[in-house]
């Protein structure tokens, strides 16, 4: 059993709107073990961003995190001042990569700059000791060159490149964990490919563990070793990759994969979920799927489902209630 | 000039591109330089009195001559020396009201636009307050009050134009605070003040420049007005708008046109001139284009 890196326990995000108070995420839970890939998995609006930016703490001005707890090697880090989070966790136990390569680097400053700041923050490095790691860093991330990427800016380079210096700048303190959300949804297919593999050779070089917040599905089946499938803020199904995949429970995320093209059939247009994802503000009563779900039953209606065990999956649907109950909130 | 490539690099070309802008930046340049080689240019002293040849009396109102190439003012002073002495007045009291205004201003805009809430709330509050300010009273109040020196038109200037350069880095701050490089630098653990001076004020920078030479420009009329009116820059100093003062006699505006046409000319050429550079700086700036 390997050891558990970063914990998150009932957690909820609230956010302020004019038509009221909110919860973006609502009570999720769950575990990232040291060197696994966790992928989260959803819509847009379902919640996966958010859990990303509250375990950063960089949630927007209106969304606070609510309840719950996030563990990192132990620590409560909600307990915790935020200068403490700043200096101790951010950037240098927890890293992250950001959606867009370009506008996620600050285009006056060169490469050099930017990827040298975390390491001179936190590892009290000067400036030309930290220069030299940079460098290394950036020759492991695949920049061809280095020598010279590092005294050019961002906009001198292109997005595959930015990328590559992005996740330098997330790997050059060595956190144990990297959240990546969804890093190569800007970037062209080959180069998407090219990131993924270097992320994952790059995870069992450095020994870091990946949450990986992305919307599509073949690229959590190349990466991850488990997978939660969010909607509307809960987790409504859990489980390893293969089992997803080869067994899914949830009829969301039946329909979810059942989306997925394959290069087999060619039989005209693409299966689709009805309807579509309902707005924070508007979302339904019991099951907040039973609007879209084929298989709703009277109750989906009124109350919300448990979390059922179904083999190595958690899955919070009724269709299961006969199976062993987990908890009623999704741990 | 920069480094090839950079923001500033690019800027640079297509603010060399921009004609009028170019104009203005060497008339700019030319008052600057009359402003810091004045001792070598001006043929005499600014405050010197001339007599009138063989008798006891100031030379008032001469006409231009060989002598005095822009005549003499009501108290027998070379106008063409005093104009070029007046360069240095104008321009250092315009440089030093905006320097302050933009310290003060750009300090408060950060803090303000950074850390919002109840921060926000006070400073803006305050800018409300110092907008609302009759400042021409104010300064005749405060140069009835207090012994009238140069010092105190700067910081008055100074004090009271600090307001738009405020406003203009908030909404900057509050643009460029969400981008997502600023979320990244958060990400890495980097503090509030490093993310203030190192990524978000060199990123706005751009507007705060073109702010400061509009600033300029508005301080030199500022200047202007204040001293016409005479509760700025104080006699003998010379300044181009105390030099208007003598255009306030009928005499004078009817009949001495050389008096306060040059002054009134070169206050013209150079508020026009550094407007023109200001243009050209913010769509230099733009990278859109």
């Amino acid at each position: 059993m390997s050891k558990t890196i970063l914990r998150v326990e009932d957690l909820s995000v609230r956010f302020r709107t004019e038509e009221g108070v909110f919860n973006a995420v609502d009570n999720i839970s769950f575990t990232l073990e040291e060197q696994k890939t966790l992928a989260i998995v959803g819509e847009s609006g379902s919640g996966k961003s958010v859990t990303s930016l509250a375990i950063m703490q960089l949630l927007a001005e209106n969304g606070h995190i609510s309840s719950g707890e996030i563990y990192v090697d132990d620590e409560n880090i909600l307990n915790m001042s935020s200068s403490q989070v700043q200096h101790n966790i951010l950037g240098k136990k927890i890293s992250m990569i950001f959606q867009e390569p370009m506008t996620a680097l600050n285009p006056i400053l060169k490469i050099g700059d930017q990827i040298t700041e975390s390491i001179i923050e936190h590892q009290g490095t000067g400036k030309k000791e930290a220069y030299e790691i940079a460098l290394d860093t950036l020759k492991q991330v695949g920049i061809p060159s280095p020598e010279q990427r590092i005294k050019q800016f961002p906009h001198e380079l292109s997005g595959g490149m930015r990328q590559r210096v992005m996740i330098a700048m997330a790997l050059v303190t060595r956190p144990k964990i990297m959240i990546a959300d969804e890093p190569t949804t800007a970037l062209d297919v080959t180069i998407e490919a090219q990131i993924l593999n270097l992320i994952e050779q790059l995870k069992s070089t450095f020994k870091t563990s990946i949450l990986f917040v992305t919307h599509d599905l073949n690229v959590v089946a190349d990466i991850a070793d488990d997978v939660i499938v969010m909607y509307c803020g809960q987790i409504i199904e859990r489980g390893p990759v293969v089992d997803i995949f080869e067994n899914p429970q949830h009829p969301y995320t039946k329909g979810l994969l059942a989306t997925m093209p394959t290069l087999e059939d060619h039989k005209g247009e693409l299966p689709t979920i009805q309807g579509g994802v309902p707005s924070i503000t508007q979302r339904p009563g019991g099951c907040y799927f039973h609007p879209r779900c084929p298989h709703r039953m009277k109750k989906c209606e009124t109350q919300s489902p448990g979390v059922y065990t179904v083999g190595q999956q958690q899955v919070k649907c009724f269709l299961f209630e006969g199976n062993k109950e987990e908890r009623n909130d999704g741990k | 000039m920069f480094k090839k490539n950079s923001f500033y690099d690019f800027a640079y070309r297509r603010f060399t591109r921009n004609r009028l802008a170019v104009i203005g930046f060497a008339v700019t340049l030319f008052f600057v330089i009359m402003a810091l080689f004045a001792p070598l240019i001006a043929p005499h002293e600014p405050s010197e009195f001339f007599f009138v040849e063989g008798q006891n009396v100031y030379d008032k109102y001469a006409a231009p001559s060989s002598e005095h190439l822009l005549g003499t003012d009501s108290l027998g002073r070379d106008v063409f020396s005093r104009l070029v002495y007046g360069a240095r007045v104008t321009m250092m009291v315009a440089l030093l009201a905006v320097s302050i205004s933009t310290v003060i201003g750009t300090v408060i805009g950060l803090l303000s636009g950074y850390f919002g809430k109840i921060i926000d709330n006070i400073f803006m509050r305050l800018v409300d307050i110092v907008i609302s300010f009759p400042v021409l009273f104010l300064l005749i109040s405060i140069s009835t009050i207090m012994d009238p020196s140069i010092w105190i038109v700067i910081f008055a200037i100074g004090f009271v134009s600090w307001t738009s350069t405020a406003r203009l880095v908030r909404a900057e701050v509050l643009r460029v605070k969400e981008l997502d490089y600023i979320a990244a630098a958060r990400a890495c653990g980097t503090s509030n003040l490093k993310i203030i001076v190192k990524h978000i004020l060199p990123n706005i920078l751009a507007p705060i420049m073109v702010q400061v030479t509009i600033g300029t420009a508005q301080a030199i009329l500022m200047e202007a007005s204040l001293s016409f009116l005479g509760v700025g820059v104080q006699q003998p100093t010379p300044s181009w708008g105390n030099m208007l003062m003598d255009a306030q006699k009928l005499l004078v505006l009817r009949d001495m046109p050389w008096i306060w046409i040059p002054p009134g000319v070169v206050n013209l050429l150079l508020v026009l001139a550094i407007y023109f550079v200001g243009d050209g700086l913010r769509d230099a700036f733009d990278s859109r284009q």
